[in-house]
């Protein structure tokens, strides 16, 4: 189990690197572009060079990234261009408030998921079933900005039991809290359940056609005991695998959803840099959304790791 | 007997019912000047915020302009980006998936990892990153989606590339000596399109609604041109007095999008019969 | 003239008249078609056939756990004199695993792989006589012995992954032992294994019909093995079964052309000097079997009365096979 766990370990460290190196050309694609954006089209040349000069974009990009990792490195994200404060404690403020909505997605989309998913596939071919992939491909569908708008027109503005925006941090006041972030959660959670439902199914399915659940079947095991001793933890395996990649997908639309509901996170930090164009902010918190997702996806597929004691114990040589 | 026939009534009608949805969607797009009641840009600040009516069923928006017609001119700009967002990563990912599979070695592990990794992003993040650097209008939305499009299509044509490559035909024309860029377009090419085109179909929803997000934040299409992001944003200031704003662009925006996956998942089902259930 | 020491009991297994179809898009496909065998207490019954003739949908018709969609069209099947056509899916459950049990072909996917060798193997225990898990772990362990695993203690607590194809095999046979059942169906149980461990596996089988007077059912498209392990067999063909006898009568006396054409067609059954013939053409789809008799394509004695339907014919006590020519058949063998 150690060595699983630190080859999974040796393999992140240099994917955050690698992540870090794409964010950086991506950001820097067009030469000159931060300059340029950041002073407004109708900036002097002479303006651009002294703020490149300023902010050390005149150096060749290889010697910038090194600069900025090897300060990133340190907890230094570098300065807002816009207002001159240091990106890394305002991203460590905004932190708890994105993993908070992270979670509860996470929660919601496989509570959904994983029950429906594991039923439509009990049920196949039956109502039930049809239903749930009906459910499946509307919410597939559905735009996660859309939904994050009718929830409010429903809840908020009709309803009036949920409001339509704003923070309260977690420990000054639990259920304010939540009920800021139940609609910022449904939207998000609830799109994603659309695809981690169909992984459930399909791997289900997989699952009960296979040789061990028709051997639990000859043995006579009943329906609950084949479902929930055989063919559950295997399902759980590739779902796992499969659905950890599709979740990071899912999870940019934090960038969206936190700025809708005026969520003071890391997703909404992702947009003031682009608004401002200012490329420390934008940068630095990009990197930390896909920390995040990385950082999950290493999670859960370590959990399946675990949970398959084929990849936990392999069968030793020369037996 | 009734149980295949059920079946297959089902698929198909799914499949017709994604057809349908998207030839209306397309059709609208290219016809949007006939079919539209009224000109997208047309205002009339007399009749702002005004809900459906016999002369606009749809309602107006904040300066008078008619929904219905801002609706359905706005499914040009998402075609039209879905279109070249889907074609860069086609062809990105085409190339590059087959190039890793026929080279194999370390072209093949580099490239693939490099895929790996972009994969892993968050798509909208990438786009939104990607957007800052380019500059924010439709062309670079077209580019930066398409970029994301790149690895899932490359993943793809390797797989299908690889599986084709064990095929005697193309043993026997590597043997007999054929010229690569013969092999790889005459043998392997033909066996590599078909799942890439259905991946294409998912990719195009996918498409219309990264678009759609990219125009929702501001990053896209730009006012006054519509688009179902734009519009929607615009409807948020207006929720309380006007919600046909914020629900009209987004059905549309959601028809497409179900149109789109039906049609992929239908396609799915007809060309890939061992993915069945 | 049965190597049979129980020739004269009353069957455990009776399957009589089994009609089983499909529906398809061109109509009901009848995978099995009128099929009646039994077997008594200590016999080893062969049922062989090529891949689509039918014999492993007969033998999840005995354990009610035919795929879904199958429907069985006519027949009884009775076990130990029990209509088991006649219960509910809980009584069938009931006795799946206690009084048969199934051995199939691929031991490795036939095993959970996430959970121990030891509760699968003493899982019947806990299923059928409420036991806790330490007593079925406890039995597990001596059945693993009684199939000659060396360090019965220690596998137990191994996975699946970690056991050899012989290995994996043999668990599943302690499995099936698990409740001492008055049936052991075996779906091509040696398949997948290479031809010495085939041996020490057929060997098992041989020992649990002498200890427990097990009567076990045993599907193969393996002449060899029928010769080596069988009592008796039915060679099945296109959803029938086309020929039945005691397995030295069988290869003594071959009566229908199809068997015949399998006789030919295995290189150890025959002498060396003689060329292997394979059956010229295919088995026809279930939906699109001729008229009369359903070999009629490929057989090199068919005639003009072979255009209908065929009766059984007794060869030779006990020795049927369903075809008219059996006159020129079994002669000419």
């Amino acid at each position: 189990m150690a060595r699983l766990l630190f080859t999974r370990l040796a393999l992140f460290v240099p994917t955050l690197f690698a992540a870090s190196i794409v964010l950086f050309i991506a950001i820097n694609v067009v030469p000159g572009s931060a300059a340029r954006s950041a002073l407004g089209v109708d900036a002097t040349p002479q303006a651009i060079m002294r703020f490149e000069a300023l902010n050390g974009l005149n150096r060749p990009l290889v010697v910038q990234y090194t600069d900025w990792l090897g300060k990133a490195l340190h907890g230094d994200l570098g300065t807002s261009f816009q207002n001159r404060v240091p990106v890394a404690p305002e991203i460590v403020r905004r932190l708890p408030t994105t993993l908070e909505l992270a979670l509860l997605a996470f929660l919601i989309a496989n509570a959904i998921a994983l029950p429906l998913g594991a039923l439509a596939a009990l049920r196949r071919g039956k109502r039930a079933d049809f239903a749930i992939s009906a459910l499946a491909t509307v919410l597939g569908a559905i735009p996660n900005f859309w939904l994050a708008t009718l929830l409010v027109l429903v809840f908020s503005l009709h309803l009036k039991i949920l409001p339509a925006g704003g923070y309260t941090p977690f420990f000054e006041s639990p259920w304010k809290n939540f009920t800021q972030m139940v609609l910022p959660a449904l939207s998000l959670g609830l799109v994603s359940s659309a695809l981690l439902l169909r992984i459930m199914r399909t791997t289900m399915l997989d699952v009960l056609n296979s040789d061990y659940v028709r051997t639990a079947h000859a043995k006579g095991a009943p329906e609950r005991i084949v479902v929930m001793r055989h063919a559950l933890r295997n399902a759980l395996i590739p779902y796992l695998t499969v659905g950890a990649v599709e979740f990071g997908f899912l999870f940019g639309g934090v960038v969206i959803i936190e700025d809708i509901f005026r969520l003071p996170g890391i997703g909404s930090l992702v947009l003031v840099g682009i608004i401002n164009r200012d490329y420390p902010v934008l940068l630095g918190s990009a990197l930390v959304v896909t920390f995040i997702v990385l950082t999950a996806n290493m999670l859960v597929d370590t959990c399946a790791a675990l949970l398959d004691p084929r990849q936990l114990r392999p069968r030793e040589a020369g037996r | 007997m009734s149980a295949f026939a059920d079946y297959s009534i089902r698929r198909h009608g799914l499949l017709t019912l994604g057809g349908v949805i998207v030839a209306a969607v397309i059709i609208s797009a290219i016809f949007a000047p006939w079919v539209a009641p009224y000109s997208p840009y047309d205002l009339d600040v007399t009749l702002m915020l005004e809900g459906p009516s016999r002369a606009h069923w749809l309602g107006t928006d904040e300066v008078g302009r008619d929904v219905l017609s801002r609706t359905i001119f706005a499914a040009q700009i998402s075609v039209k980006v879905a279109l070249f967002a889907v074609a860069v990563g086609l062809i990105g990912g085409t190339i590059i998936g087959m190039l890793a599979a026929y080279c194999g070695g370390p072209v093949d592990t580099v490239l693939m990892r490099l895929m790996e990794l972009l994969f892993s992003f968050p798509a909208i993040l990438l786009a939104v990153v990607l957007m800052a650097s380019l500059g924010t209008n439709v062309l670079n939305a077209m580019l930066a989606i398409g970029i994301i499009f790149i690895p899932g299509f490359a993943r793809l044509a390797r797989a299908s590339t690889l599986s084709a490559m064990q095929q005697q035909y193309v043993e026997a024309a590597r043997s007999i000596g054929m010229s690569h860029s013969r092999i790889i377009l005459r043998e392997l090419l033909p066996n590599v399109v078909t799942p890439l085109l259905v991946e294409a179909a998912v990719a195009f929803a996918y498409a219309v609604l990264l678009e759609s997000a990219l125009s929702f934040l501001g990053l896209g299409a730009q006012p006054p041109d519509p688009s179902w992001g734009n519009m929607l944003n615009t409807g948020r200031g207006f929720m309380a007095q006007a919600p046909w704003l914020s629900i009209v662009p987004g059905l549309a925006l959601f028809l497409c999008v179900l149109g789109f996956n039906l049609l992929g998942d239908g396609l799915r089902d007809v060309l890939d019969p061992h993915l069945r259930d | 003239m049965s190597r049979s020491p129980y020739g004269t009991a009353d069957p455990t297994l009776e399957i009589r008249d089994l009609s089983i179809s499909f529906p398809t898009p061109r109509g009901a496909a009848r995978v099995v078609d009128h099929v009646s065998l039994s077997i008594r207490p200590g016999e080893i019954v062969g049922v062989i056939g090529e891949s689509g003739s039918g014999k492993t949908l007969t033998a999840l018709a005995v354990l009610g756990m035919l795929p879904r969609g199958a429907r069985i069209d006519s027949g009884r099947i009775l076990l130990g004199g029990d209509s088991l056509l006649d219960k509910t899916e809980r009584e069938r459950r009931a006795i799946r695993g206690d009084r048969v049990a199934y051995i199939p072909q691929d031991a490795l996917r036939s095993l959970n792989p996430t959970l121990r060798v030891g509760p699968q193997v003493g899982e019947p225990l806990t299923l059928h006589r409420s036991t806790s898990w330490a007593v079925a772990k406890r039995k597990a362990v001596e059945l693993l012995a009684a199939v000659h695993l060396r360090d019965p203690a220690r596998r137990a607590e191994e996975y699946p992954h970690q056991f050899s194809g012989g290995m994996q095999q043999r668990a599943m046979i302690a499995m099936g032992l698990c409740l001492e059942p008055q049936l052991l169906i075996a779906d091509e149980p040696t398949t997948a294994l290479d031809v010495t461990v085939q041996a020490q596996v057929l060997r098992l089988v041989r020992e649990i019909r002498t200890e427990h007077r097990t009567a076990i059912l045993f599907i193969t498209h393996d002449l060899g093995v029928v010769a080596d392990l069988c009592d008796r067999v039915y060679v099945m063909y296109s959803g029938a079964v086309v020929e039945e006898g005691p397995v030295d009568r069988i290869f003594e006396r071959p009566s229908h052309p199809y068997t015949r054409g399998l006789l030919r067609a295995t290189p150890a059954m025959h002498g060396p000097k003689e060329a292997l013939i394979p059956i010229p053409g295919q088995v026809p789809l279930a939906t699109e079997r001729p008229k009369g008799c359903r070999f009629i394509d490929r057989c090199a004695f068919a005639i003009e009365s072979c255009q209908r339907p065929p009766p059984w014919v007794e060869v030779e006590p006990d020795h049927k096979a369903l075809c008219v020519r059996t006159d020129e058949t079994g002669a000419a063998a």
